[in-house]
């Protein structure tokens, strides 16, 4: 953090609790019992990774250098992709009590409006399409959760030194303040952010384009009536010539972000007395009055890298340590978090021995699609907001010239916010082999809307997404409300080894008898997913599309099923129908 | 055009204004304007787009009101 100058700093209002190093027991030097799995790094990816492997039912131990969650400006926005795999892990509710919803944005140019966008939100949805939340809470309360699974062990103050990979396992070895040991583990998963010690050991290299604009990135302490919304202001009055960005956070955090120019210096220009005046500029301007304080002075730089593959043997890369987004889009975070809920449920079945490890591949083909669509889209916002050559600037002027009165280049502007990734060529997804006129496609995200559940005794109000644990489901469009009795015996045969869930959901009311879990009461889902009496989709224990049809034989969901597994290397994993 | 298509040859455009540099880069758009001119055929559209081209940012460029044309009234 930058010395404090001219005004005074402000404290986040946030109290970190601070955890000892612990040894765990040893023989000779070496932990005395082999891990499943380890995770480096008690990061957000870190966690989450934890936290959705306790989900399906995997202790794992995490591994983190320091002593807490991580205080400072950080990630701040949280997507409704995120929050649906939080409430999947049963974590969402203290992020969506603490964080601020908001549905969209505004830009302005010079003193003008050109752009007021809205993220896609309609009255199907349970979630907001993004909260702000500091990233100390996003630590915190996955930390919370992860520690009440009674599944995940944080070692703090620990320091990975060293990692030997081999066949069969890794070998980490931990230095901490009350001494030092080794860890074995069948697998490693590296969340270990931008400077991966575990993508280093795996011989892996970030590839892609780092950009040269800086940006100082400002929290501070500020009163104000404002609404949720990202806001950005390209060229104003009260800083000619720079791009400024402002966000809401709980408690009356705020975080403002400003371009640099190319000829200023980065270090000098991040000093208090150089970036107080040019804050408080902009709050004048805008018509702020209460006083403020900084919280907390930053530089960033925008990077667009990823690797070529997340998993080197035993060794799987996620988050920071994969693949490095540019903040704009909020792609960072809420990758992270798709990168845990796709790893983790395949990470679960291989150390079960239900799948064969080459399931684990599938996370990086997949993960590394999603990366390179994240880097598409983070590029392209980038080259927006931060123009890396004249031609970009040139035009970016005539773009925010003509946008107030020429309405088809405002999307140009949109900030084109992250998206749930599409698994479109996965090799797990089963293509469609007959015609739908709606509905998610194999590898797409289920589409949410207002179901009544039944699953409980009195019926009531509920999402689709609800019907979706972290299990395979199948759900079933009936008429009656009756799972189809094949796929009911399917789901029990191979429930000890591959969670299957059969769902089923009428299309009428069902009478109190019938074992139905879902209604669709307006007959909104049936027509959003293309589905009619006989209708099935398979999802994957992450909420996507692996497969959909309109009249299958239970055969058809488990030859669907044994794609993803391969041949189990054990036998314990076999499914049979 | 989706929005999609429009921000990929925003982007191949502003790539070529860097290509050729910035000595060139007029000479570049003026090229364009004219294909453009062609490809749309329409001299009112033509005229009414020049109009409102010319609308913004003329503080920068010029102390003359904006060309002004009533399209409405343009015959081909």
């Amino acid at each position: 953090m930058i010395e404090r100058s001219t005004r005074p700093f402000a404290r986040y209002p946030y109290v970190a609790r601070r955890f000892a190093a612990r040894l765990p027991a040893l023989r000779s030097g070496i932990e005395d019992r082999r891990h499943a799995v380890v995770v480096v790094g008690g990061g957000i990816v870190g966690l989450a990774t934890a936290l959705a492997l306790a989900g399906h039912g995997v202790p794992s131990v995490v591994v983190e250098a320091d002593d807490t969650v991580c205080v400072g400006s950080r990630a701040i926005c949280l997507s409704r992709r995120s929050l649906e795999i939080l409430t999947r892990y049963g974590a969402a509710r203290k992020f969506l009590a603490t964080g601020l919803p908001w549905v969209g944005g505004r830009s302005f140019y010079r003193g003008e409006e050109v752009l007021h966008f809205s993220m896609p939100h309609d009255e199907n949805q349970r979630l907001p399409p993004m909260i702000n939340i500091q990233q100390y809470y996003i630590e915190d309360f996955l930390l919370e959760a992860a520690e009440s699974s009674g599944l995940v062990e944080v070692r703090w103050q620990s320091h990975v030194s060293g990692i030997h990979a081999s066949q069969s396992g890794v070998r980490l070895s931990i230095e901490t303040p009350v001494g030092g040991y080794e860890l074995d583990a069948e697998w490693a998963v590296g969340c270990d952010g931008a400077r991966s010690s575990v993508r280093e050991a795996a011989g892996l290299r970030l590839r892609g384009t780092s950009y040269e604009g800086r940006y100082v990135i400002v929290d501070l302490a500020l009163r104000s009536a404002r609404q949720t919304e990202r806001l950005a202001w390209f060229d104003p009055p009260s800083n000619p010539g720079s791009t400024i960005l402002m966000h809401r956070q709980p408690d009356d955090v705020w975080r403002m972000d400003y371009q640099l120019r190319d000829d200023e210096n980065p270090e000098t220009a991040a000093l208090p007395e150089n970036v107080i005046p040019r804050v408080a500029s902009h709050l004048r301007m805008i018509g702020e009055r209460e006083d403020w304080s900084p919280i907390w002075i930053s530089l960033y730089r925008a990077n667009a890298l990823t690797l070529e593959t997340y998993r080197a043997g035993r060794l799987l890369l996620a988050g920071d340590a994969a693949h490095l987004l540019p903040i704009f889009g909020v792609r960072g975070a809420n990758s992270a978090f798709e990168d845990a809920d796709n790893l983790a449920w395949k990470l679960a079945l291989t150390v079960r021995g239900a799948a064969r490890e080459g399931l684990l591949d599938s996370y990086s083909t997949e993960r590394v699609q999603a990366a390179r669509e994240n880097l598409r889209q983070g590029m392209k916002s980038t080259e927006f907001m931060s123009p890396p050559s004249f031609g970009f600037e040139l035009m970016r002027t005539a773009v925010l010239g003509l946008a107030a009165q020429q309405s088809f280049l405002r999307p140009l502007i949109n900030p084109r916010q992250t998206e749930p990734a599409r698994y479109a060529d996965s090799p797990l997804s089963l293509g469609d082999s007959a015609t739908w006129s709606a509905g998610p496609a194999p590898g797409a995200v289920a589409i949410e809307c207002p179901v009544t559940l039944c699953d409980k005794e009195a019926p009531r109000p509920g999402h689709f997404t609800e019907l979706l644990g972290p299990a395979f489901t199948a759900v079933c469009f009936t008429e009656s409300g009756y799972t189809p009795a094949d796929l009911t015996v399917l789901a029990d045969s191979t429930r000890a080894a591959v969670p299957l869930r059969a769902v089923g959901v009428a299309t009428r009311q069902p009478s109190a008898r019938v074992p139905a879990r879902g209604w669709d009461h307006t007959g909104r889902l049936t027509a959003l997913y293309g589905a009619a009496p006989g209708t099935v989709y398979l999802f994957r224990p992450d909420g996507h599309v692996l497969a959909r049809w309109h009249h299958p034989a239970a055969q058809a969901v488990h030859l669907a099923l044994q794609r993803v597994l391969g041949t189990p290397a054990s036998a314990r994993g076999s499914v049979s129908s | 055009m989706t929005d999609d298509q429009l921000d990929t040859l925003y982007g191949e455009l502003c790539r070529s204004l860097t290509r050729v540099g910035e000595a060139r880069a007029h000479l570049l758009l003026a090229r364009f304007a004219l294909l453009a001119m062609g490809a749309i055929d329409n001299p009112p559209r033509i005229r009414a787009l020049l109009a409102a081209a010319h609308g913004c940012d003329t503080s920068e460029t010029s102390d003359q009101p904006p060309v002004t044309s009533d399209p409405v009234r343009e015959r081909p």
